[in-house]
């Protein structure tokens, strides 16, 4: 909310700099997120001494003065009488821009080169007297000084964020009354509230209020007003409110938002004599029904909405806004002036629905003062009678709960309980004084216990540790010390998942990967892209209130927004890329979200030693990341699953752990790649932590190894090509000797000397025994059983064997 | 001196001279080879010793031996002295070697900036003693709301602007008996959680206290992103429930663990504020990490950074998770990753942690 500091100081001696106040309302609790000067539409307007002053060669009324602002001297044309040397002035220079937005150029002025102007407090915009006098300065101020230091602000608008716990500040008056036990000042009783006149004999009664809907009303009060003369509002009046940015209407529409912003109670006035019927009602609305508001738009009513009505028609959304037909204007004489109070999240729901905010809105929803209601009521009779003609009152009505106003039960506040709370050790005394300001009545149980009844406009008050936060604002946070919680040593306990993450992401990152993050949202573009159908994105998990399309569907998987990243980083010129993230995945399983843990990556670009990235690099790098999970089996995946298009669908395997898939990884498939307009291949990974984290990972621990020297033996050999290598390494497995310790692929060849269809492994073999040191022969006669089994088997044909 | 010895002797003579002589590894090993290897002089001079009468070979073949060994130790002598000194010429005279050519570029991955700002901040937690907690990303809107002692027609409800999720569950909510299930619906309102502190309430429904929890995460905000806001982003909850905790003890733990994080100088500032699950409530300051409370624009001249959200567990949100508000009592805190981390790494616009180019990641 917009304070305006001259108005808070109606009800509160305060005299120290807006500045200065901000920060002890940060201190309080209240964040002031902007203080703006008012009266002052110049700018860069500095102190200046007079050094010199001439008679202008061409005009008898001006003189030419010599100026200084500490640094360079000027030359200024000046019509004024009441300048003299050595005084200090403000000097607008070149460059600046005084009242009425008037921009100062070097000029001449009749012959006479003028590099500036003096400035009057009428040029300064801060007063309408003094027109033809410049204003002189204190002799004290430092040239150069910027001039909003120098002259005293005319006003500051602070804009304060006032939490949803403290409708009572959403008002000068709350405000100033905050601040009155803060800085321990009194509060002014300068506030008038009137003693309205006895209505004039034979005046009409007030409408009779009928309330339908007690729980959603509980309060009303109607006073009726005759002889109003509406006009626009005294000066005083309208400057108040543009100062806060509100906009002037009539004087009686302007005083019902002055007590709002004055008292923080909300009112309106009705023109009485276009109100139809007998008696003002407080109803629900019927369906059907409209109102055109005083915004000027017509919004449809549901039985859900509270309305004020007449006879025939709602003439106002309860605690929200005036119906435009029966608003105050020029011709209007008669009004009904309403005070009351509606159900918080009543008002809360209707604004919602509306899509409607408004002050009146706001405060309801946050709720008002039920204690106030009269009191705002009779202010703005006060102010009705003081700026609206010579009106007269009829007696107010209003209809209250059957049960009465129930006053706030007492709370009892004991010492050793705010202390414990606040592990302080308050003073006694220190906190019955605070307490004391709070409730006058205060009532002292025993010593260090008290019963108190917080004040009704302090609804958030309700329990001992309410008191607490209070007494801890009021004495300071600052004053309560630091202290170590006496905590029991706890065996720490961390998540399996999160363990298995922070295993990925280091394995990653030795892997040579980057680490992306990116949102959880989708657009629908972007899963069509990536191969997913209509009919697969309607099901998947949407926001209701997407920021923008860009942002709709939660994520099915982290790929694609990976592949977003590599398009970013490809249209900026890098190349290389190799990025990971780990994050949750959605998908919509019988109309329940479910969510799950997945690791991601792609793959791009040139690798270590200028290799570019391919498919045993690829196989590589997640074999690294699963290397705890020994049972993990790799199949091309038999039927193609959901996600669909995002795999190459020969260029792809599937890992399985225990038959549940875990992981897969591939080349990006080419439709897909076209449809991002990818150039050059994409390789990708996933898998499921959340499946694997189910595991445990197995456990490393000690294989006992030979102390005897390895033999090596090469071994080439043509096949045809769909012999796949895990066939071949399933032969030379099955018909080893336990000796075999690994082999290893060195080279595929294909091309000259090799007939068509058929490729050239070379292999290398290691063998060891646990025993002793192998011979040559006996590895030759291993080497020979292999051959044999290749030539028998999978009718490879030998091209060279050699043993190192 | 028959002629044995003197063959022996000239080669005792000739050679010893020689190998002092000598400047050249090559000739040192062909003398080598000369003189002791399997055709050399000495070598065949001794396989015909046998033709020696017996006592001449007592003799003579001890010396022949002696003479062996001598020459075996000079010539090893010479060798590892020709060959220092030979090293020694080619140190001093090697070609030209350019030391300046670049380094060879070892690939490295990255951790994200938010991941090790992450690590720093849970690091600091788990040495307090917190263990971990989590919960879905997509929650209900009793736990992120109403558990959390913010009904529904709340004004507290448009300090964190939500995002809503479709499908709704077909199931009623579990866990609202009381609640007015008729004005939030039949079906349960599903929500990107906007805080993590949703995990409290599951936390405390399935642990009995004492406990000490963090749970790090992602967190949502419907609210239009610029360079200080995000739509997604992350926080860290800390909840601790014991017998007495209070404001004291937050403020002890919160000042050990900003200290952590940002330095042992570290100072904090508690001020009063609002959350509806914490009374007291108090939003946590720490001394400007870049002026160290001097003012200076970051800090927007105030000295201090506004770090964490923190207060007392509000005994409602005890009471709603079945705690006895009179026997425990708790506190909870909140904090920004991404806030600590532009902070740490000198980052001014959020937006960067999510569009992952690569100039920004590989510098951290």
């Amino acid at each position: 909310m917009r304070f305006s500091y001259n108005w808070l100081k109606d009800f509160i001696d305060l005299d120290l700099p807006a500045e200065a106040l901000a920060k002890h309302l940060l201190l309080l609790g209240f964040e002031v997120a902007s203080a703006e000067q008012k009266g002052r539409p110049f700018s860069r307007v500095v102190a200046a001494e007079i050094l010199k002053i001439e008679k202008h060669p061409n005009a008898d009324r001006l003189s030419i003065c010599i100026v200084t602002d500490g640094s360079q001297n000027f030359s200024v044309v000046c019509g004024a009488k009441n300048i003299q040397t050595g005084q200090k002035v403000p000097l607008a220079r070149v460059g600046a821009t005084v009242a009425g937005g008037q921009r100062i150029e070097k000029t001449k002025i009749r012959g006479a080169v003028s590099e500036g102007m003096l400035c009057s407090l009428q040029e300064l915009g801060i007063s309408e007297e003094n027109p033809n006098g410049i204003y002189i300065l204190p002799p004290t101020t430092t040239l150069g000084t910027e001039i909003e230091k120098v002259l005293p602000s005319e006003d500051t608008i602070l804009d304060i964020d006032i939490t949803p716990n403290r409708p009572d500040c959403l008002s000068h008056l709350g405000l100033a009354r905050e601040l009155s036990l803060y800085f321990h000042l009194p509060l002014k009783a300068s506030l008038p509230f009137s003693h309205t006149p006895a209505p004039p004999a034979g005046s009409t009664d007030t409408l009779p209020i009928e309330i339908e809907a007690p729980q959603a009303c509980p309060y009303y009060l109607g006073r009726s007003f005759h002889q109003v003369q509406v006009g626009p509002s005294p000066h005083w009046l309208t400057q108040r409110l543009l100062s806060v940015g509100l906009r002037p209407i009539n004087n009686v529409v302007d005083i019902t938002n002055y007590v709002l912003l004055e008292l923080g109670h909300p009112l309106h006035a009705f023109d009485q004599k276009k109100l139809e019927g007998s008696a003002i009602r407080v109803r629900w609305a019927k369906s059907g029904e409209n109102i055109k508001a005083l915004d000027g738009r017509t919004y449809p009513l549901t039985s859900e909405l509270l309305v004020i009505a007449d006879a025939s028609k709602p003439v106002a959304v309860a605690g929200i806004i005036g119906g435009e037909e029966t608003s105050v204007t020029a011709d209007t004489r008669t009004i009904f002036l309403e005070a009351a109070t509606f159900s918080p999240p009543l008002i809360r729901k209707t604004a919602k629905h509306l899509k409607l905010k408004t002050e009146s809105s706001y405060r309801f929803e946050r709720g008002v003062d039920i204690h106030g209601v009269k009191k705002a009521s009779d202010r703005a009779a006060e102010l009705i009678f003081k700026c609206c003609g010579t009106p007269s009152a009829s007696p107010s009505r209003e209809t209250v709960p059957a049960s009465g106003i129930e006053r706030t039960p007492p709370i009892f506040v004991s010492l050793e309980k705010l202390n414990k709370i606040l592990g302080s050790s308050i003073d006694p005394d220190r906190a019955e004084q605070i307490l004391k300001s709070f409730d006058p009545s205060l009532k002292k149980d025993s010593p260090g216990n008290w019963s108190l009844t917080p004040p009704s406009y302090r609804q958030d008050i309700a329990t001992v540790q309410d008191v607490a936060e209070e007494m801890g604002r009021l004495l300071g946070y600052d004053q309560i010390g630091t202290d170590s919680p006496p905590l029991k040593l706890q065996r720490i306990r961390t998540l399996p998942l999160w363990n298995l993450i922070h295993h990925m992401r280091e394995t990653c990152v030795k892997l040579g990967l980057w680490e992306a993050y990116n949102y959880d949202f989708l657009s629908a573009e972007e899963l069509l892209c990536s191969g997913y159908s209509a009919g697969e994105i309607e099901k998947l998990p949407k926001l209701e209130n997407p920021l923008s399309s860009d942002w709709e569907y939660l994520r099915p998987t982290l790929f694609i927004g990976l592949l977003r990243n590599i398009k970013h980083n490809l249209n900026r010129g890098v190349e290389d890329i190799s990025l990971f993230e780990i994050g949750k995945e959605y998908k919509t399983v019988k109309s329940e979200i479910h969510e799950e843990t997945h690791l991601s990556g792609v793959l791009c670009g040139f690798q270590e030693n200028r290799t570019p990235v391919n498919f045993s690099y690829l196989k590589g790098v997640v074999q690294r990341l699963l290397s705890c999970y020994p049972q993990i089996q790799w199949n091309h995946p038999s039927v193609s699953s959901e996600g669909t298009c995002l795999f190459h669908p020969k260029i792809t395997l599937e890992a399985r752990h225990l038959q549940n898939p875990v992981g897969r990884i591939g080349l990006l498939h080419p439709l897909t790649s076209k449809n991002w307009k990818f150039s050059r291949e994409i390789w990708g990974f996933q898998i499921n932590l959340e499946a694997l984290s189910q595991n445990p990972s197995q456990r490393k621990t000690l294989k006992p190894f030979s102390h005897f020297p390895s033999i090596k033996r090469d071994l080439s050999f043509i096949l045809p090509e769909e012999i796949s290598w895990s066939k071949v390494l399933e032969q030379i497995r099955d018909h080893s000797p336990q000796e075999l310790d690994s082999v290893e692929l060195l080279d595929i060849f294909r091309g000259k000397g090799i007939p068509r269809n058929m490729k050239s492994l070379t292999v290398r073999f290691i063998f060891i025994s646990p025993e002793k040191t192998l011979m040559d022969k006996e590895a030759d006669g291993f080497m020979s059983r292999v051959a044999e089994t290749l030539k028998n088997n999978l009718k490879a044909r030998l091209r060279m064997g050699k043993a190192q | 001196m028959s002629a044995w010895e003197k063959k022996l002797r000239s080669i005792e003579e000739t050679c010893a001279q020689t190998v002092s002589k000598t400047k050249d590894l090559k000739k040192l090993e062909s003398l080598r080879i000369n003189v002791l290897g399997r055709k050399g002089r000495l070598t065949l001079l001794l396989k015909s010793i046998k033709d020696l009468s017996l006592k001449e070979r007592r003799v003579l073949g001890l010396k022949a031996n002696q003479l062996k060994d001598s020459l075996e130790s000079l010539i090893g002598k010479k060798k590892e002295e020709l060959s220092l000194s030979d090293l020694q010429n080619k140190l001093q005279s090697s070609a030209s070697f350019d030391p300046t050519l670049p380094a060879y570029f070892f690939r490295q991955g990255h951790l994200h900036p938010l991941t090790q700002t992450l690590d720093r901040l849970t690091g600091a937690l788990t040495q307090l003693g917190f263990s971990w907690a989590d919960g879905p990303l997509v929650e209900t809107d009793y736990y992120n709301f109403e558990a959390l002692n913010i009904p529904p027609d709340h004004p507290a409800r448009d300090m964190q602007d939500t995002f809503y999720v479709s499908p709704k569950s077909e199931v009623l909510s579990p866990k609202s008996p009381g609640h007015r299930t008729s004005d939030i619906g039949p079906r349960t309102t599903y929500l990107m959680r906007t805080h993590t502190s949703p995990v409290q309430i599951r936390k405390m429904e399935s642990t009995r206290p004492p406990l000490r929890i963090i749970a790090p995460g992602k967190v949502f905000r419907h609210e239009a992103v610029d360079a200080t806001h995000s739509a997604v982003f992350h926080q860290i909850e800390g909840l601790a429930i014991d017998h007495q905790v209070s404001m004291a003890d937050l403020k002890g733990t919160l000042h050990l663990f900003m200290q952590h994080v940002f330095g042992p100088q570290t100072e904090i500032r508690f001020r009063p504020s609002y959350f509806p699950f914490t009374e007291p409530s108090a939003e946590v300051d720490v001394q400007c990490h870049f002026c160290h409370g001097g003012g200076c624009s970051v800090c927007k001249k105030s000295g201090w950074l506004e770090m964490l959200g923190a207060g007392l567990v509000h005994p409602h949100v005890l009471k709603n998770v079945g705690y006895d508000p009179d026997l425990w009592s708790g506190f909870a805190f909140g904090i920004g990753v991404e806030r600590v981390a532009m902070i740490l790494f000198g980052i001014q616009d959020i937006r960067m942690f999510y569009e992952n180019d690569l100039r920004f990641l590989e510098q951290f």
